[in-house]
């Protein structure tokens, strides 16, 4: 319902819902506020936002008082103004005036209402009272007497985030802000209570004495940590970036940031940053030497290992966290001139365990729908991920569900941050999974809660039935551990949601029978009819940042740009032309292949560009025998890591933060990323230096002025990447695929792309259910009976994060999780070291006892050095490795 | 005329067999089989009782709008957080007579339709916790509480919540707060408790003397009990009368008795015949009253024309002895205490003012302070969250008004402060 | 989570199921637990405000902001009786200042203070309605009605030789 009032003699129509503030708003006059949030629940504290209304002799807070029709009001007459000025009076009274040292003087919402409404002189003659503060974190500074009481923070903590680490304390004017105890903060660092002070009481230690906020430039930049594809604003002055901050109502996070995205800058900066080229000298030490000199050694040494041995005696592995110039050209540069189709990138790994089954089943290459479709999800499953750590702001929005009364069931082998405010949070060993998904199948078909509509035209559904029958739901429970009742809600709750989604992750897919369980979670969605509308489909969710900009780009041994087959001629020959230089037929090595290959010997020359295999890769034992076995090895990185200092060339490359470009969300959008700083040191983008490694190779389409040019190229080769540019991302981004001409005619107004793929629902042909047979994909092995999950953490994805200070403050150290009953016949006390063992290798590491763990079932970071990851997981080709699920065993020292 | 206080004086008054002596639990069956919800409120609407709490908000209207509203479950409290200073008529009652708080409760629960009701009674009441729970014990024992009521088919349970030591929480939104188990704070209204208080649901919050009336109007009807005290303001009052008199100690009278009659003819006039100076007539929060008013009536229309209020009905009389300057200090001490903290005004502007008076106190205080306070009274008046912030200035505007020349007498001829004078010297 | 059979006797466990099992909404359970906590431990320590918000399901810091807000509560260790002086209006002009005096003499300690023998917590508490036997006194849930200066001595006494 709309409604007519009159603000300041203007008159508007609005909803009535809307409150005077934002009505006010519409029409172009302020109101100061402290304490309003719209996206917070109204409190009506700070007073300060006080209007007069006709017919009412109190001042009433414009933030609490909801408009009405005929209503009257004013909104700055001298009543208003001086009971603003007293407000401000009230506040200062106990403010410190420390601006001259505080982070917030500039951007101080006290400070420039003080300016604007306040009153030059202070009544206030006494001292002003002086609270005990104390340091409340090692990355998140308090200060008491600057709080002006407005419960932002306290507010963003518990209604947004969900974690409601914060609380009001005392009472009257000894109130205070400050977490359980008033002592050390236990919370996921997501900087929301910095962003929302808006004084100077909380704010980030990081940052504290580096820069003014008023010197610092600001670019708009993409979060380089994990694919949820977040906008931030880099703030930087001299060259250095010193602090991310929030961008209001932007991008897919509107905002929003994470630990990792607000304090993992630092990286950028580093002191260890790589600034100059490398070449290994005749005594084999790494030497400083000029840009020309090393490229010039890299085309030369690449040229004469094609020539003597072949392209496929070459092979590249780029990292997942680059733009998407910097993706394609790689790619580029490996087919047009080194002639190898040896191409791949870590989460390769992923992409072939989860993309054939979408391909298979779906037709599509990508999650079916956007992530913000989630905050309004009515049912949601979440298998095999913690979703709220590996995308933190992805995990907002199932808060948000969550906060509106959505139903989460969360099938996981661990409990989770969710698992307090879910619905409900079923504690399944690995490789049980796909029973209780058979189950809930199973109770929908007998219930008769399947979406006929949608299934008639479906084959094989008596095999659904068959195969879900073969077992009572009473077997399902006990060999699960989960009740019936709670197989039979879930089902129930799923099917007969308005809006229903799921949302998958490594553990779920990346063990032995992975691929049956997203075959029957495909089932699931089929049967019940959601997908191809807003609200439904499957989310499978990798943290890695540009993970789905390299599957669009071609990272893949077999596939070119645009997920088409290196084997088709037609393709090859599109991209031919394109390039004016042949592309090889064969089908390539993926990454643990050329990795095998080079500790053969067949494979001569590796270029890893962002990528640590020693720390990161299955096998530790043969990728150290591939590095140093391989004749030559380029190194591109930004710090010297393990795997770096092995190389017989070290090329500097720069973050995110150093380049334009673009990179692609997990959710299909492609979005711009600005340079804020020139490149550190010596280093360049890695465009550049592919580009120019092209150019001496012989090859002049690898000619690139910027990246804007390799776009260009991009949006020509690249079907559902047509027509795209830096112009048209400026805005909200595109989400392929989109409409060339509203992407051009549209952009600035809002227009997105394709927020759901599959509008036409499941294409014709693959109506057919799979039916999996099998009930347990992880199946028991009798000398490793354990199941060690590799999990992100939330301050700490992949190695990159290793090199922050900040991020290494809240974690630094990989313990093993296990439940206590699990542990039983090992016989060790918390915090003892223990030995696991894999059948690739061991690590000794301290055991930490935790019952939100399933049983059998272990969880370790994988990136920290103490307990390399590597050393655990098992090499293998595609299915038979493991890396984000290892069967180990545990023995005490 | 005793109403409230009919049964205070019998032995063991708190028994359930003292009070079924006197006609106690009558009226319940009597509405339970003879009358319908709505007959009930209407009874209650005709007798024009306003509610004892303070605000005086027409009780029957009050469980109308309750009524009215159709999501179950509702919720009757009764407000037992006697906070305010100088009150303490419900603790009589609490003590002295609480079957007949239960009996109003069901009744009122009968008539809005509630099946639960809690009685949110002050931390500082331990001793009446433990009489409501005997009380709620007996009741249920005889069926005057528990399921199926008198085989009425109407269940009503009754829970003593006790409260922890904050003032605010007699506000009803910020009981309700307290009563979810947070920190006891004032809602913003709208909307109202009757239609979303307790857990969100239609709440009635009445004040244990608004409840102990319910049962005699039942049991004489409305008329009856309109034609008792004034038009505006009918039914016997509880007046806590304390300070400086002979008697101090709680007395029913009817409505708009004026102080005068209240000090010298009930309360045994001034102690130690000493000449009576002021009096706050309704708690910290009212405006104190001087010698000049003594015919004022105490009841919410006149007092509030005489620039008070009734309050709760708490009159603090004060002889020429007293330094109302002191006395204010210690008002806002108390408020300050009270504060919650939730609003700019109240938090920071009540802490101000104490410091204003401590200088004053102190002798450090100007005549430029007295401007000072009442503008920063007139910022707490206008801007406040709730009603505390709102009324705590009361006594401090009032006794400069009226007792202007104390403060002078702590000032002294000073222009500036003190501090300044030996900054400058 | 702690278990309560880890820090209570089954009867107080037994006693706070009890509690919890009077409320439909297990949060409006909290000061009732909180106050029996307390009667049991004599405050309100890290560990009893942990295992109440997880007794009831509440985040921990919910516990530490009711249990700061309510005069009541205490957070830090107080002696074994709590010795109440109302100071507000009516027992001030009845000379409540002097009895605080005598108070604070007698123990050797400020407002806020417990005595060296850990038995008083001194403290000044705002009306407790006893507004007609003022000056009042509430030393734990006893009241003392009309206390003089020179009734302290006598009153403190008795609870001296309880112990």
């Amino acid at each position: 319902m709309m409604v007519r009032l009159t603000i300041d003699d203007k008159q508007i129509m609005v909803d009535a819902h809307m409150n005077i503030l934002e009505a006010s708003k519409k029409l172009g006059i302020e109101i100061p506020t402290f304490c309003y949030q719209a996206r917070l629940s109204e409190l009506g504290a700070c007073r300060m936002c006080v209007v007069e209304v006709e017919g009412m002799g109190k001042l009433q807070t414009a933030c609490t008082l909801a408009v009405a029709e005929g209503m009257v009001v004013q909104t700055g007459n001298a009543r208003i103004k001086k009971a603003r000025r007293m407000m401000l009076e009230f506040l200062l009274i106990n403010h410190p005036l420390e601006c001259t040292v505080c982070d917030a003087s500039g951007e101080c919402t006290l400070q420039d209402f003080a300016f604007k409404y306040g009153s030059a002189e202070t009544r206030f003659t006494g001292e002003k009272r002086v609270l005990r503060d104390q340091i409340i974190s090692p990355l998140i500074n308090r200060n008491l007497n600057r709080c002006i009481q407005c419960k932002r923070c306290v507010r963003v903590c518990d209604e947004i985030q969900g974690v409601t680490a914060l609380g009001m304390s005392y009472r009257g004017a000894d109130t205070i802000v400050g977490p359980f105890m008033d002592k050390s903060l236990d919370c996921e660092y997501c900087s929301h209570c910095i962003w929302s002070c808006p004084v100077g009481a909380i704010t980030s230690r990081a940052m504290k004495y580096r820069a003014r906020t008023w010197e610092m430039d600001k670019a708009e930049a993409i979060c380089p940590f994990c694919s949820c594809g977040c906008t931030l604003h880099y703030n930087h002055k001299d060259n250095v970036v010193h602090r991310v901050t929030h961008t209001e109502g932007r991008g897919i996070n509107q905002g929003s940031l994470c630990s990792k995205g607000y304090f993992g800058y630092d990286v950028i900066n580093h002191p260890e940053r790589i600034t100059s080229p490398m070449v290994r000298n005749a005594e084999g030490v790494l030497r400083t030497v000029t840009w020309e000199a090393a490229l010039t050694t890299v085309a030369g040494k690449m040229g004469q290992i094609k020539d003597d041995n072949g392209g496929s005696s070459i092979g590249g592995i780029v990292s997942d966290r680059l733009t998407n110039e910097d993706l394609y050209l790689f790619q580029k540069l490996m087919r047009s001139v080194y002639s190898t189709n040896n191409v791949d990138t870590p989460s390769g790994m992923w992409s072939r365990a989860v993309l054939p089954v979408l391909e298979d089943r779906l037709g599509v290459f990508a999650a079916t729908n956007s992530t913000d479709e989630l905050n309004y999800v009515d049912a949601l499953l979440i298998v095999g991920c913690d979703v709220t750590v590996s995308h933190p702001i992805t995990g907002l929005r199932v808060k948000h569900a969550i906060h509106r009364g959505g139903l989460v069931t969360e099938i996981n082998p661990r409990r989770t941050a969710l698992s307090r405010l879910a619905k409900r949070s079923l504690t399944v060993a690995v490789g049980k999974e796909l029973a209780l998904v058979k189950g809930m199948i199973a109770v929908i078909i007998e219930e008769g809660l399947y979406d006929s509509e949608a299934v008639k035209d479906y084959k094989k559904l008596s095999d659904l039935e068959f195969s879900v029958k073969e077992k009572d739901l009473n077997v399902i429970a006990r060999n699960t551990d989960v009740s019936v009742d709670d197989i039979v809600q879930t089902a129930r709750e799923f099917a007969g949601a308005g809006k229903a989604a799921i949302i998958f992750g490594e553990t779920a897919a990346l063990h032995s029978g992975g691929d049956l369980l997203i075959n029957a979670l495909i089932d699931l969605l089929m049967l019940t009819g959601k997908l191809g509308q807003e609200g439904f489909g499957l989310y499978p969710v990798i943290a890695s940042t540009n993970f789905q900009g390299t599957v669009d780009m071609g990272i893949a041994p077999d596939r070119l740009p645009g997920h088409v087959e290196v084997s088709s001629a037609t393709e090859r020959k599109k991209f031919e032309k394109a390039w004016n230089a042949k592309v090889p037929k064969d089908t390539g090595m993926n990454a643990l292949e050329m990795i095998q290959a080079a500790a053969d010997g067949n494979l001569k020359a590796l270029y890893l560009a962002g990528v640590n295999p020693l720390a990161t890769f299955p096998g530790g034992k043969v990728v150290a025998e591939a590095l140093k076995t391989v004749e030559f090895l380029v190194v591109q990185e930004l710090f010297l890591t393990e795997t770096a200092s092995m190389a017989d060339v070290v090329l500097p490359a720069g973050t995110l933060a150093e380049k334009n470009g673009t990179l692609t969300s997990m959710d299909r959008r492609i979005q711009r990323t600005q340079k804020a700083i020139d490149s550190v040191g010596l280093s360049r983008p890695d465009w550049r230096i592919f580009s120019d490694l092209g150019v001496m190779g012989g090859e002049n389409g690898m000619k690139y002025v910027n990246a804007a040019e390799v776009l260009d190229e991009i949006a020509q080769t690249v079907p559902f990447y047509s027509g795209i540019s830096q112009h048209i991302l400026a805005d909200n981004g595109l989400q392929w695929p989109f409409s060339r001409e509203d992407a051009r005619e549209k952009f600035h107004e809002g227009y997105l792309g394709t927020r759901h793929l599959l509008m036409d629902g499941v294409p014709l042909d693959k109506r057919i259910f799979s039916a999996v047979s099998g009930w347990d994909t992880h199946g028991a092995d009798s000398q490793y009976p354990m199941t060690l999950v590799f999990e992100d953490l939330l301050f700490h994805s992949g190695s990159f994060t290793r090199y922050s200070e900040s991020l290494n403050k809240l974690a630094s150290e990989a313990t093993l999780l296990m439940n206590p009953q699990t542990g039983i016949g090992l016989d060790v006390p918390d915090g003892s070291t223990v030995r696991t063992v894999s059948a690739q290798g061991e690590v000794s590491v301290a055991v930490s006892y935790s019952e939100d763990l399933a049983l059998g079932v272990l969880f370790m970071p994988r990136h920290f050095a103490n307990a390399p990851a590597s050393a655990l997981m098992v090499p293998g080709r595609n299915r038979d490795a493991e890396t984000a699920v290892v069967r180990v065993k545990v023995v005490k020292v | 005329m005793k109403i409230l206080t009919r049964n205070i004086n019998r032995p063991n008054p708190a028994h359930i067999d003292s009070y079924l002596v006197n006609e106690g639990y009558v009226a319940l069956p009597r509405a339970l089989n003879d009358m319908t919800p709505e007959e009930v409120i209407d009874e209650v609407r005709f007798s024009r009782l306003r509610g004892r709490g303070g605000a005086g908000f027409p009780a029957g209207m009050k469980w109308d709008f309750a009524s009215r509203d159709t999501r179950k479950p509702k919720y009757i409290i009764c407000n037992a957080d006697e906070g305010e200073p100088g009150t303490f008529k419900d603790r009589v009652l609490i003590e002295k007579d609480p079957h007949a708080i239960l009996e109003g409760m069901a009744i009122a629960g009968y008539a809005v339709g509630a099946e639960k009701g809690f009685i949110y009674i002050r931390g500082e009441y331990p001793e009446g916790a433990r009489i409501l729970e005997r009380a709620i014990a007996q009741a249920e024992s005889r069926s005057f509480l528990g399921k199926n009521i008198l085989n009425s088919g109407f269940d009503f349970s009754v829970t003593v919540h006790r409260g922890a030591g904050a003032y605010i929480c007699g506000e009803e939104t910020a009981l309700i707060e307290s009563l979810e188990g947070k920190r006891g704070q004032s809602r913003i209204r709208p909307p109202f408790p009757v239609n979303v208080g307790y857990r969100n649901h239609p709440t009635v919050v009445n004040n244990v003397e608004t409840l102990a009336s319910v049962a005699p109007i039942i049991l004489r009807g409305g008329a009856w009990y309109a034609g008792i005290g004034t038009v505006e303001c009918p039914g016997t009052k509880l007046y806590s009368v304390s300070g400086h008199v002979v008697r101090p100690g709680v007395y029913e009278l009817p409505m708009g008795v004026t102080l005068r009659e209240l000090i010298f003819e009930h309360a045994g006039g001034m102690r130690d015949n000493r000449a009576f100076k002021a009096a706050f007539p309704g708690g910290a929060s009212s405006s104190c009253l001087d010698e000049s008013e003594l015919d004022v009536r105490l009841d919410f229309n006149a007092l509030a024309a005489a620039g008070s209020m009734l309050g709760s009905g708490a009159v603090m009389v004060l002889d020429d002895t007293t330094d109302m300057v002191k006395a204010t200090h210690v008002l806002i001490k108390f408020f300050e205490h009270e504060s919650c903290g939730k609003c700019t005004p109240c938090r920071e502007g009540l802490f101000w003012i104490r410091r204003i008076l401590d200088s004053i106190l102190d002798g450090k205080g100007t005549e430029a302070d007295l401007d000072l306070l009442l503008d920063i009274c007139d910022g707490i008046q206008s801007t406040s969250f709730c009603g505390l912030g709102e009324a705590s200035v009361n006594p401090v505007v009032s006794t400069i008004k009226k007792f202007r020349h104390e403060y002078m007498a702590h000032i002294g001829n000073r222009v500036t402060r003190r501090t300044d004078v030996e900054a400058a010297s | 989570m702690m278990k309560s059979t880890e820090i209570f006797s089954a009867r107080e466990s037994k006693e706070m199921e009890d509690i919890l099992s009077r409320y439909e909404a297990s949060a409006s359970a909290i000061l009732p637990l909180l106050h029996y906590v307390q009667s049991i431990q004599g405050h309100l320590s890290e560990e009893a405000l942990t295992f109440v918000a997880e007794f009831i399901g509440v985040p921990h810091v919910r516990t530490f902001e009711v249990a700061t807000y309510y005069t009541m509560l205490f957070t830090e260790p107080v002696g074994r009786h709590l010795v109440q002086v109302c100071r507000n209006l009516s027992c001030h002009v009845n000379g409540a200042e002097n009895v605080l005096e005598a108070l604070k003499k007698e123990l050797g300690v400020d407002v806020g203070k417990t005595s060296d023998d850990g038995l008083f917590t001194l403290v000044e508490v705002e009306c407790i309605g006893a507004c007609d036997h003022a000056p009042a006194v509430m030393i734990d849930e006893d009241l003392h009605r009309k206390v003089s200066e020179d009734s302290v001595n006598r009153i403190l006494g008795s609870y001296r030789e309880k112990v």
